[in-house]
Formats: C-alpha cells, sequence, structure tokens
C-alpha cells in the first residue's frame, strides 16, 4: 500500500537553525497520527512541506507517492487546517461555500451540523468572530471537506474544553465513517491520546518517537512505595526520573515491565503507574538530545 | 481547469471588491473632477489623471489577495500555481468585459 506521507533525511534549515533535522517517517493511510513536540519542535515545518507551502533543504517527501510541492493533484486530496488561519474579508458562509468547491466528498450536511454545534452565525463576518470561533471555523472545513489526508496543526487555538471535545467527538464519528489519513499536531495530549493510533515526537527538528500509541503507553512506569523497596526495584533498570518525600519515593523507570516485574512490585507493596503520553512528552524531551526513547 | 474556474469564483465571492468598488470608485472619482471642472474655468477644455485611482485601488486590491486570500486557498489545497494562474484568469475576464462595456 502506498504511504500517505513518506520522507526520507528531510531537512530543513533556516540558516544555521535546523528546523527539521534528518527526518524519516512514513504515515500510513487510514491513520490518525499525533505530530507531537514543544513549540519550535518543527511540527507546523513538517505539515508546510507535507502540503507543498515550504520546500525541504534536503531529502525526500512523497504524498501518496508523488513530490507534492505544486502539484494539484496530490494538494487537492489534502486540507491543512492552521492555527489563527488568514481568511479573506468572508462571513462564515461564504468561507463554507468556498470551501465546499474545492472537495469532491464536501459533507454539506456536516458543515451545516457543525456550524450549529458551535453556535456560528452563518452571516457573520469572520473577521468579527472571537478567537475561539475563527479556530471553529477551520475545524468546521477541515472535518466537511473529507479529504484523504487531513492536517490538523494546533487547530483549537481559544476554544474552550467543551468546543475541543465536541471536535474530537465529531472527528471520531466521521472519521469511523469515512476513513481517511489525519494528522493532528496537539499540545494538548492527554486530551487527544485516546484519538492517536500513531505518535510521532519532534525535538529540536528530530524525530524522538516513532511508534504506535499502544505501545508508547508501556514505555515507562513510575514506581511509588517506600524508598528502600523502590531502590530494589530500580536497581539495574535505566531510570529517568527520581523524586523523594521522606520515606517514600517515587521512579520513573523504562519499561515495558515483564510479568515476573509486576509479580516483584506487588511484593515489595510498590504501586505501578503506566506514564501518560504527556508525561511521556516531558521526559523524551529532557532527555533526547542525542538518544532515541526505544518503544 | 475547473480548479481555476473554482479559484476565480472565489474572488467573486465577496462581490464589492472586483464587482462593485472599481464602479464606485470611477464613478466617484469622474464626479469629484467634474466638480472640479465646473468651478475651474479653462477654455482648452480638462485633462486630469483621475484615471490613476483605478491602478492604485487595483494595486491594493492584489496586495490583499495575496496577504488574505491566497493562504485560505493553500488551505484548501490548492497550488500556488494555479492560484495565480486563477487570479489572472479573472482578471483578463473581467478587463474584457469592462473593456467591451
Amino acid at each position: 500500500m502506498i504511504p500517505a506521507i513518506s520522507t526520507t533525511a528531510l531537512s530543513r534549515r533556516y540558516r544555521d537553525q535546523a528546523a527539521l533535522d534528518d527526518v524519516s517517517l512514513v504515515v500510513e493511510p487510514g491513520t490518525v497520527t499525533g505530530l507531537l513536540g514543544r513549540n519550535g519542535a518543527g511540527k507546523t515545518t513538517l505539515m508546510r512541506i507535507v502540503t507543498g507551502q515550504e520546500f525541504p533543504t534536503s531529502g525526500a517527501i512523497r504524498v501518496f507517492g508523488q513530490a507534492p510541492a505544486e502539484n494539484d493533484a496530490v494538494l487537492r486530496r489534502m486540507v491543512f487546517v492552521r492555527e489563527e488561519q488568514a481568511y479573506p474579508d468572508f462571513r462564515v458562509g461564504h468561507a463554507i461555500r468556498v470551501a465546499s468547491w474545492f472537495y469532491p466528498n464536501w459533507d454539506q450536511e456536516l458543515a451545516r451540523r457543525l456550524l450549529a454545534d458551535f453556535d456560528l452565525p452563518p452571516g457573520r463576518r469572520i473577521k468579527k468572530l472571537s478567537r475561539g470561533m475563527r479556530s471553529a471555523v477551520g475545524i468546521t472545513i477541515g472535518l466537511a471537506a473529507r479529504a484523504e489526508l487531513t492536517l490538523f496543526d494546533e487547530p483549537y487555538a481559544g476554544l474552550d474544553p467543551v468546543a475541543r471535545q465536541l471536535f474530537y467527538d465529531r472527528l471520531l464519528a466521521d472519521f469511523a465513517e469515512h476513513p481517511r489519513t489525519v494528522v493532528l499536531s496537539t499540545h494538548l495530549i492527554d486530551e487527544a491520546a485516546d484519538l492517536l493510533e500513531h505518535v510521532v515526537m519532534l525535538d529540536r527538528g528530530r524525530v524522538v518517537l516513532d511508534a504506535p500509541a499502544g505501545d508508547v503507553r508501556g514505555t515507562a512506569m513510575t514506581v511509588s512505595g517506600p524508598a528502600t523497596a523502590v531502590e530494589e526495584f530500580a536497581a539495574g533498570r535505566a531510570v529517568w526520573h527520581r523524586q523523594r518525600l521522606g520515606s517514600r519515593a517515587a521512579v520513573t523507570v523504562a519499561g515495558p515491565l515483564d510479568l515476573a516485574a509486576h509479580a516483584r512490585a506487588r511484593a515489595l507493596h510498590l504501586s505501578l503507574e503506566p506514564l501518560s503520553l504527556q508525561q511521556l512528552l516531558v521526559h523524551a524531551s529532557g532527555i533526547s538530545a542525542d538518544e532515541k526513547v526505544s518503544a | 481547469m475547473t480548479t481555476l474556474v473554482n479559484i476565480a469564483r472565489y474572488h467573486l465571492v465577496d462581490r464589492l471588491t472586483y464587482l462593485a468598488l472599481p464602479w464606485g470608485i470611477m464613478a466617484f472619482s469622474f464626479l469629484v473632477n467634474l466638480a472640479i471642472a465646473a468651478v475651474v474655468p479653462s477654455p482648452q477644455g480638462n485633462y486630469t489623471a483621475g484615471l490613476v485611482t483605478i491602478y492604485v485601488f487595483l494595486f491594493v486590491c492584489g496586495a490583499l489577495s495575496m496577504t488574505r486570500s491566497l493562504p485560505f486557498g493553500l488551505m484548501l489545497g490548492v497550488s500556488r500555481r494555479s492560484y495565480y494562474l486563477g487570479t489572472a484568469l479573472l482578471i483578463v475576464v473581467l478587463g474584457a468585459v469592462y473593456g467591451w462595456g
């Protein structure tokens, strides 16, 4: 099967700064991939290269097997919803109408329903909307377009939690009925974690993690309990983080832990807790300088 | 070709910019010139540069098209080449229609 996106040794430099450094990854069609990383990690640069808006300094990029730059055949199969998207001096309804012309699978009914859910008045000028409402316009277009490759780059600036949950629910529901490839970059990792099937983590332009979300969840465990027992358990394991409070301690060890380790923890009366995706990102960006997190 | 036509249509969604304002501005400029000509008598007739207004206006339209319309087009998977060609198509058609009338 042709991958939706594949890059080989992709690099993008701005003068002496590397926005992307030797990025090689594959996004399988029909999956939801989370693109995670801190500000300036290169997420937007990568998405701009995927959509042909920017050009790599070196390396290759293929979208549906072809180079995307100025390639209408590939570009028209994508929609790219950005944070703080600029719109012409349009009313909400205008933007929706224009977007519908460019996508053969456009679902007007879905667009209408999303506008109602987000309380977006079609007659309102986009520049008069609040930040969150403007984000909702982008989300509505991104979902209703039903584009084969849907890219969301931090699409929910200023959106309230209720509206964000609405976005996740609608994305999941529509994705189930009309499978497509979705790439979502986000800072709100734990919120989006349930959506993601695959995670790619960037740090300073490099890929530090590229794995199925299910595998990632067991990558590290936090062990807590009496300090002596914790130290005994952690001996000989790769320790990412140590915390001590009086006679108790909590240690984050690299996993996955086998059954014997689980039994041992139980015998020592230690509690084991898998690290959430978000905590994992925090650790990964702390230690990522040259070592990779193996998942 | 459909894409180019769609881009041309995209510019016309907001009717004011390309359909109403050029004529409105020309009419206004003409009236101002007419008023001045009525006040200032000149036996050889009047020559004014009133037409310059339309060039200035269209220059501003072009600038706005780059900063406002192009980014939304890119979001919708339009290549920059198609955007340029679609916009050029619109300008040529409008020029032909307005020139005829």
